[in-house]
């Protein structure tokens, strides 16, 4: 069993092997199984249904979220045809078109010892089914974004090794993966395709590589024009992510960064010990910039997303300096790899095995779960096929399984109106309704409201912007997020006593729809919200 | 025998001076400074003021830890002569009691490479002022005698190896060393006592080592008869470590596979050393000592409370790599060789994220307490503890109410006319005896946690707990005091007087020469405490 005689096209086809499986395992059971952050998994879905009823993000419904977000799942929607399945074959396809980049650019720059468990270990973060950073039972699509970002850096991050087996048209392959890992991560969440336009500027300082680098900014600002001619939105999309950062982008406290290095102090002493080593024996102020990116750019993304470990431009990071000393150690008389080079190497398996091993284990227990039909389906029609389960301790369960009680009562309350059920905004976190019955979404509201994250008192959409398309407005007594439902409803109350009548009144809503012009006659609403804490989260 | 006299002085030297070190650390400003588990640490400071008064454990009150939980803080105590300096002083005193036995082994063992790394890794683990897993801001001594019991295991484990290069007295030392540190454990922490115990029934399949293991195994029979001569206590000990077991002895699958997928990563490790040592070496004891490294860990682990730390594995990695450089040595320039290279520098990458965090929580706690941060808990004798907040997120307000209530108890009962003899507080611990200098109260339990030590259905009758008790005090939420008060709130009705209520404390003194009938139990469930702590068993 000798890695080292592994040719760089064996590596190529191994990464796409383990790509095809990983995204054979999402897609094939054709069912969303959760655990945690239901309600961002309805935020997704909510979208493709608004997109594939012809509405754009940011034109026709606010989001701070990249376009990209939605149009991922909603390709896996118009593939499987069925809301259930959007998610994961939606990531199924990201997974293997990330993997083409992967291959070229791993079986390029890396020996297969560190090129095979490194390419693993990211694909298997675009592929898993969790948030970062939490345990095998937290099941969830929520925040696939931060995954896709942290996966795609975590390859372009690579590239800052030179070329060791070149292929005809490197250059160009070059550019172009750069490209494309940095727009997807641009159109995905802003922040990791900054990052990303970072690097390539850092990238312009090395002669031998300044080449594809520039060839990637061309790429990268030609794709921009295009995507913005047919998009005609980059504007509203700004817009929408400077109301979320009034709320939620302002400077951490010390303390906070403190935590968030402390939490996170194995990682950085790991790479501190790989920088350590590769500086010691190249000598570069490059490199010592290159690993100072990683860490500083890593600690940012971390700070930014809901998300408590796995900062993976360390890894990326680290994987180079184990190529760098393997590719500076001197050949000596006695053939031996000095310990150097082969304690590096061993490191790095070590530093990506072990949560390598806990997603695959993961996503192997979404397929087993989803393949298997376990837990309760979401009482929504369209969402026969996303089923939340409870994995041995309670966690979020009795939360959220209360919450799909409270969806079959407002589906009921929504279908006692017949024809006048139809452009639904919830005031809670996330409207599942439109999606959840196949009904037509109203334009220019949001598709989430996070209180804190998105929204507050002072940083939110005037009431004639939301409800300017909005007929039937339902109102939770048990919202999936309390804070968030509490908000909205003491943001909007004023308007919705002047402009809407309430309806109807069931167990867990109150449905109001909008009034006739005739109307005028003013009513306020009670205020008799049922007090849960709920536990949700997502990133913004 | 003499070029090996230089690395041995090396790590001896090393290991000596840390341990000075970080004992001094600890020790010197003689503060107690705690963000978390206020109660825990109030065991052990009532503890270490039981034992200065002539108490003994387990004869003159209930505890399912071992004596040495209570008597290494009474070190501490008489040492540094304050309770603030009690706990420091103590560990302190392990740390360096602990150096002994480990510059013996390590540097009969190990090679100066992975010898100084991993001692200062264990030596870091007995110093550092926090329950092993959380931030370096959770300052606490609470349940410190886990990390005696892991330090101490993860350093017997190591006599796995052959020694290098026997002296003249190896054996003897072996033997010495090896009891001592299973003595500790036994007497510490039963439940680290016994994995002790079965390592060392398991060296006895090693022919070259089992002359010093039988030597070993005679002086702990013969020890534990001598002690059992003195303290007179194991069967009420043994029966105390039953009912606890009673109340949370047994772990399901589900705690320990949640408790394994925590761990993922140590054990990804300790997979990666032992299968570079078995593809090597392919010995089935190899094996089984990887298992022993790795299996009974996790049943330990998952009995503390504690969210983080098999220290075992680490010793499992520390062995692997000594194995794998030895058969580097053997197998001389063959290829196969290149992998065993690179394990001290693993080895060292494995231990030294845990060993800085460690030494950080270290350093946080000496400059706080040199500095003098946070606030005085306000009893006449705790002037040198003090509770502060550092950066921990979260809402501490939970610690700071508690002290708060400790404060107004204190208060209530200074100002009772009579001095009471035997105050007995009906909660987790009692920091009332200590705290002001009363007759610490006695035949009770050290500590009551609920759903730790004490349940509904497995707990002493209540003449007994409370029996000899002349004012109790009785809190209105306490740390768990509201299933205590409704398992024995119809004794205390009946044997008791209220003398004093408050918002937070009902204080109760025996009422005279009353006719006490028996006592029915309550059966009402409550909640267990927020608290994890205390976890003895």
């Amino acid at each position: 069993m000798n890695v080292s005689k592994i040719r760089p096209a064996c590596v190529a086809a191994l990464v796409l092997a383990v790509a095809t499986i990983c995204a054979l395992l999402l897609a094939l059971p054709g069912q969303t199984v959760t655990t945690r952050y239901l309600n961002d998994l309805f935020i997704f879905l909510d979208g493709v249904h608004r997109v594939s009823e012809g509405q754009i993000p940011n034109r026709d419904f606010h989001t701070a979220l990249g376009p990209l977000v939605y149009y991922v799942p909603a390709l896996g929607y118009w593939i499987s045809g069925h809301l259930g399945a959007a998610m994961p074959v939606g990531m199924a396809l990201m997974v293997l078109m990330m993997a083409l980049a992967a291959a070229h650019i791993v079986s390029t720059r890396l020996r297969p010892a560190i090129a095979l468990p490194l390419s693993i270990f990211l694909i298997l973060i675009a592929a898993v089914p969790i948030n970062l950073g939490e345990s095998i039972n937290g099941l969830s699509f929520g925040m696939f974004y931060n995954r896709i970002g942290w996966a795609a850096l975590g390859l372009l991050l690579i590239m800052y090794l030179r070329p060791i087996h070149r292929r005809p048209f490197q250059s160009l392959l070059d550019s172009f993966c750069a490209a494309s890992l940095t727009l997807l991560m641009l159109y995905m969440k802003l922040s990791y395709g900054l990052v990303g336009l970072g690097f390539l500027i850092l990238m312009l300082l090395d002669s031998q590589q300044r080449r594809w680098a520039l060839a990637a900014f061309g790429l990268v600002l030609a794709g921009g024009l295009l995507i913005e001619t047919i998009w005609d939105s980059t504007e509203a999309h700004i817009n929408d992510l400077l109301l979320a950062g009034g709320v939620s982008g302002s400077f951490k406290s010390l303390d906070e960064l403190v935590s968030v290095f402390l939490r996170n102090l194995a990682d950085y002493t790991l790479f501190a010990l790989f920088a350590a080593f590769a500086l010691w024996r190249t000598r570069s102020i490059r490199g010592f910039l290159f690993y100072g990116f990683c860490a500083g750019s890593g600690f940012m993304l971390i700070m930014q997303n809901f998300q408590t470990g796995g900062i993976v431009t360390l890894p990326a990071g680290a994987a180079v300096a184990a190529e760098l000393l393997a590719r500076t150690t001197p050949a000596s008389a006695d053939r031996k790899t000095p310990a150097l080079a082969a304690g590096t190497q061993l490191l790095l398996l070590a530093f990506v095995l072990p949560s390598s091993i806990h997603h695959a284990a993961t996503l192997g227990l979404h397929a087993a779960l989803a393949s298997t039909n376990q837990g309760q389906a979401v009482p929504l029609p369209k969402f026969d096929r996303v089923r939340l389960v409870q994995l041995w301790t309670e966690d979020n369960y009795p939360v959220f399984s209360r919450y799909l009680e409270s969806l079959g009562d407002g589906a009921r309350a929504l279908s006692a109106l017949g024809e006048e059920a139809g452009r639904v905004h919830v005031l809670d976190f996330v409207g599942p309704f439109s999606a959840g019955l196949g009904l037509a979404p109203p334009k220019g509201d949001s598709t989430w409201h996070h209180w804190g994250r998105t929204i507050n008192e002072h940083h939110h959409l005037p009431p004639e912007t939301l409800f300017q398309d909005v007929r039937v407005v339902m109102q939770p007594k048990w919202p999936v997020e309390f804070a968030t439902a509490e908000g909205l409803r003491q943001i909007y109350s004023d308007y919705l006593s002047d402009h809407y009548d309430l309806e109807e009144e069931t167990k867990d809503w109150k449905v109001y729809v909008l009034r006739e012009p005739a109307e005028t006659v003013s009513r306020s609403p009670e205020d008799d919200q049922d007090e849960e804490e709920t536990f949700s989260s997502s990133g913004g | 025998m003499t070029p090996l006299e230089r690395p041995t002085a090396w790590v001896s030297g090393t290991l000596l001076c840390a341990a000075a070190a970080f004992g001094l650390l600890l020790a010197l400003p003689g503060q107690t400074v705690t963000t978390a588990y206020l109660n825990d640490l109030f065991i052990f400071l009532d503890g270490a003021h039981r034992i200065a008064s002539g108490q003994v454990p387990n004869r003159d009150f209930h505890t399912a830890l071992g004596p040495l939980s209570f008597y290494v803080p009474a070190l501490g105590y008489w040492i540094s002569g304050s309770m603030g300096g009690a706990m420091p002083a103590a560990m302190a005193a392990t740390t360096l009691g602990l150096a002994l036995p480990m510059i013996h082994i390590l540097s009969s063992r190990l090679r100066p490479v992975v010898a100084i790394p991993y001692g200062l890794f264990l030596l870091l683990i007995v110093a550092v002022p926090t329950n092993l897993g959380e931030s370096i801001a959770s300052l606490s001594f609470a349940m410190f005698y886990n990390r005696i019991g892991w330090a101490a295991l993860s350093l017997l484990l190591v006599l796995y190896l052959q020694p290098g290069n026997p002296g003249s007295r190896q054996n003897l030392l072996d033997a010495l060393c090896a009891a001592a540190l299973t003595l500790m454990l036994v007497y510490t922490k039963a439940t680290y006592g016994l994995v002790a115990l079965a390592f060392l029934a398991f060296m006895l399949f090693d022919s070259r080592q089992r002359r010093w293991v039988l030597w070993a195994l005679g002086l702990i029979v013969l020890s534990a008869l001598l002690i059992e001569a003195f303290w007179q206590s194991s069967l009420s000990h043994l029966e105390d470590l039953v009912l606890a077991g009673q109340v949370s002895g047994t772990r399901g699958i589900v705690d320990l596979s949640l408790a394994f997928l925590r761990h993922m990563t140590d054990y990804v490790l300790l997979a990666i050393f032992a299968g570079l040592v078995l593809w090597r070496t392919r010995s089935l004891r190899d094996l089984l000592f990887f298992g022993i490294c790795a299996g009974p860990g996790l049943i330990i682990q998952s009995q503390n409370s504690q969210p983080w730390g098999i220290i075992t594995v680490f010793a499992g990695a520390a062995v692997a790599t000594e194995i794998l450089l030895r058969s580097r040595r053997l197998a001389g320039h063959e290829s196969h060789g290149i992998l065993a290279q690179g394990a001290p520098l693993l080895l060292i990458a494995f231990l030294l994220p845990t060993s800085l965090h460690c030494f950080m929580a270290l350093g946080v706690h000496s400059i706080a307490a040199t500095a003098r941060t946070g606030e005085p808990f306000g009893l006449p004798r705790f002037g040198e503890l003090r509770l502060t907040t550092l950066w921990l997120p979260g809402n501490r307000s939970f610690m700071t109410d508690y002290l708060m209530s400790i404060r107004e108890g204190a208060r209530l009962l200074s100002e009772l006319p009579v001095k009471p003899e035997n105050v007995s507080v009906l909660d987790f611990a009692n920091p009332f005896s200590a705290g002001l200098g009363l007759p610490p109260s006695r035949g009770d339990y050290a500590w009551l946690h609920w759903g730790r030590n004490i349940n509904d259905v497995n707990h002493l009758p209540p003449e007994q707990l409370l029996g000899g008790v002349d004012v109790l005090m009785v809190p209105k939420a306490g740390i768990n005091g509201i299933p205590l008060r409704n398992l024995y709130g119809t004794y205390i009705q009946e044997a008791f007087d209220p003398i004093r209520h408050t918002d937070l404390w009902t204080v109760y003194k025996r009422r005279e020469a009353s006719v006490l009938s028996s006592v029915g139990q309550s059966l009402e469930h409550a909640k267990p405490s927020r608290v994890g702590a205390g976890d003895g068993m």
